[in-house]
């Protein structure tokens, strides 16, 4: 089943009147509704299996049963256990994940050669080792069911690409729901309504766009053209992904609330971030906290621990920013592509720091807040910050052979002068954007920003739903995949 | 409580070299200047120095305010 699409919308609907109704059964801590819910998450992952009628269609669920079973023994293994059982569940997760999806380093020879189900792999793998985690160091106390843990591994709205929600987030949506009035429902139905315009209009064009763009290089032979056209497709890729991906969350976010649970956000109008380290803040956000809490933290935590010096305490945060950063772009993709894609966003983050190190011993730290409050040095780093990840996500959407086309179509200064251009438009547009976005919170109608009002809220869902469900009728055009449900 | 803000106050100011900064229960990272997140590791390891405590990976990133590091900190002198 296709997220978003308006069969998971029925599917979510349907299931939202069951699970509220189960509710009403009661039973002991909910345990009615908690069944209805699992019955739910078991039947949406079903979909994705090829079929129950065959031999192989049962075959192909046994890696990710195989995964989520030994995620359990682990979780209860490790509860007041040895340190040598929690780091061995530990390795034997992390082993199991890289295995299952194939990563380039895991011989031919030894990975499964049948087809089988992984659907939010990734994602669940990240739940499953915060639980053991956190277990292990005590940091969740309570006995996790069963049923807890696959309704938490397996939650149908977050299971295709997340977000990736911790546990005791999740017990707490689960245990204090979130009101289910005509307020939470409008509030639901504007989340879906922007998921399915974001996704089945803004990313489908932004990607054919691209499409058209990258088909006219091949074609174009006056060199100038041929610079702006490469501008041009570097500079779409960072807004599909966008619509694609926010698309996504705000559609399963609206969909989770009818089930009145509360599924964390991912983004943060991440293009107006002034640096790249505030920008991977804003952008998949449950990713980058996930790996700030589990190896940001720990590893600048040990090393201060080890090496106290204040004199290097900022170079290890460089280094534990380019490892944490580096995972977090390695983790998108079992090629070399991807691999380099997290060598670019561990130096990018990094680098940032080290700027920042740099500036502050050399203008104090006084004299680089006052350079970083510069409107014009503000503008600037928004608009490089946004040029370097346009420029990374190269390796997220093409291929080394791709890429070398790019570099060689007019020579590498040809290449460079295309993000040049990129840098230069992308700088006023942002500020403008950033500007505008600033002075449209400010306008206020009876004590409230204006464009928070129910009546532009109202005006701008209808008609998004209208441009979505007309457009969709219409063209009858295959959606777009969601990027992230490939990884 | 009390003490654990005082102690808290004069902790802050020594990591961030700014006697102007009081621990209140409200006072987050993004109210005091250069509260990053080496400044986060620098202020949890001086507690755990100064209070003989300890914190685990999921506790550090999920505290919004100082409200939440000295209730976290109290809950730890109690054996919780």
């Amino acid at each position: 089943m296709n997220v978003p699409s308006f069969v998971f919308l029925g599917f979510a609907i349907a299931g939202a009147v069951l699970y509220s109704a189960a509710g009403r059964f009661g039973g002991r801590d909910g345990i009615v509704a908690k069944l209805v819910l699992l019955a739910l998450n078991l039947a949406f992952f079903a979909t994705f299996v090829s079929s129950f009628s065959t031999l192989e269609g049962w075959m192909s669920l046994l890696p990710y049963v195989g995964f989520l079973v030994a995620g359990y023994i682990g979780v209860n293994a490790v509860r007041g256990g040895s340190r040598a059982m929690f780091v061995g569940f530990i390795a034997l997760i992390i082993f199991a994940f890289f295995w299952l999806k194939k990563y380039t380093f895991i011989p031919d020879g030894m990975t499964l050669q049948f087809a089988f189900v992984a659907i939010g792999l990734s994602y669940v793998f990240f739940r499953v080792l915060h639980l053991i985690i956190d277990v292990g160091q005590g940091a969740i106390e309570e006995r996790i069911s069963p049923l807890s843990y696959l309704n938490y591994t397996l939650n149908f709205p977050a299971l295709v690409s997340g977000p990736i929600q911790f546990y005791q987030d999740y017990k707490k949506t689960e245990a204090e729901p979130e009101k289910l009035d005509i307020f939470a429902l409008s509030y639901a139905a504007e989340r879906i309504i922007a998921g399915l315009f974001k996704v089945l209009i803004a990313s489908a064009l932004l990607q054919f766009w691209q499409k058209g763009l990258i088909a006219q290089l091949d074609d174009a032979t006056d060199p100038m053209t041929r610079i702006g056209l490469i501008a041009l497709i570097g500079a779409i890729y960072p807004f599909f992904l966008y619509a694609n991906f926010s698309g996504y969350t705000d559609f399963v976010i609206g969909a989770a609330r009818l089930f009145r649970l509360k599924l964390p956000e991912n983004f943060n109008n991440p293009f107006t971030a002034e640096n790249f380290i505030t920008f991977w803040s804003r952008w998949h956000i449950t990713l980058s906290n996930w790996l700030k809490t589990y190896v940001y933290t720990p590893l600048l935590m040990t090393l201060m621990r080890r090496m106290p010096s204040a004199k290097l305490e900022p170079w290890f945060a460089v280094f534990a920013y380019f490892v944490t950063f580096f995972l977090v772009g390695a983790w998108h993709g079992q090629t070399a592509e991807f691999l380099f894609f997290g060598v670019l966003q561990g130096a990018g983050v990094a680098g940032n720091k080290l700027w920042q190190v740099a500036m502050q011993g050399w203008l104090t730290k006084k004299g680089y807040r006052k350079l970083a409050g510069d409107k014009m040095y503000e503008a600037a780093s928004r608009g490089l910050t946004f040029t370097y990840f346009a420029f990374t996500l190269l390796w997220f959407w093409s291929t080394w052979a791709q890429i070398g086309e790019f570099a060689n179509a007019e020579g590498l200064g040809g290449f460079a002068l295309a993000w040049l251009i990129v840098f230069v438009a992308a700088t006023p547009a942002l500020a403008l954007y950033t500007f505008v976005l600033k002075k449209a919170r400010g306008v206020q109608l009876a004590g409230d920003p204006l464009f928070a009002s129910r009546y532009v809220r109202t005006a701008t869902a209808t008609a998004m739903i209208a441009i979505t469900l007309g457009s969709t009728v219409l063209l009858a055009a295959p959606a777009p995949d969601i990027v992230y449900k490939n990884f | 409580m009390s003490d654990v803000y005082d102690k808290l106050t004069s902790l802050l100011q020594d990591v961030f070299d700014d006697d102007d900064i009081v621990a209140t229960p409200d006072l987050a990272a993004a109210d005091v200047d250069g509260w990053d997140s080496l400044a986060h590791v620098r202020v949890i390891l001086a507690v755990e120095k100064a209070f003989n405590v300890k914190f685990k990976a999921a506790e550090i990133n999920v505290m919004k305010n100082v409200g939440d590091l000295a209730n976290s900190i109290s809950a730890k002198l109690a054996g919780g």
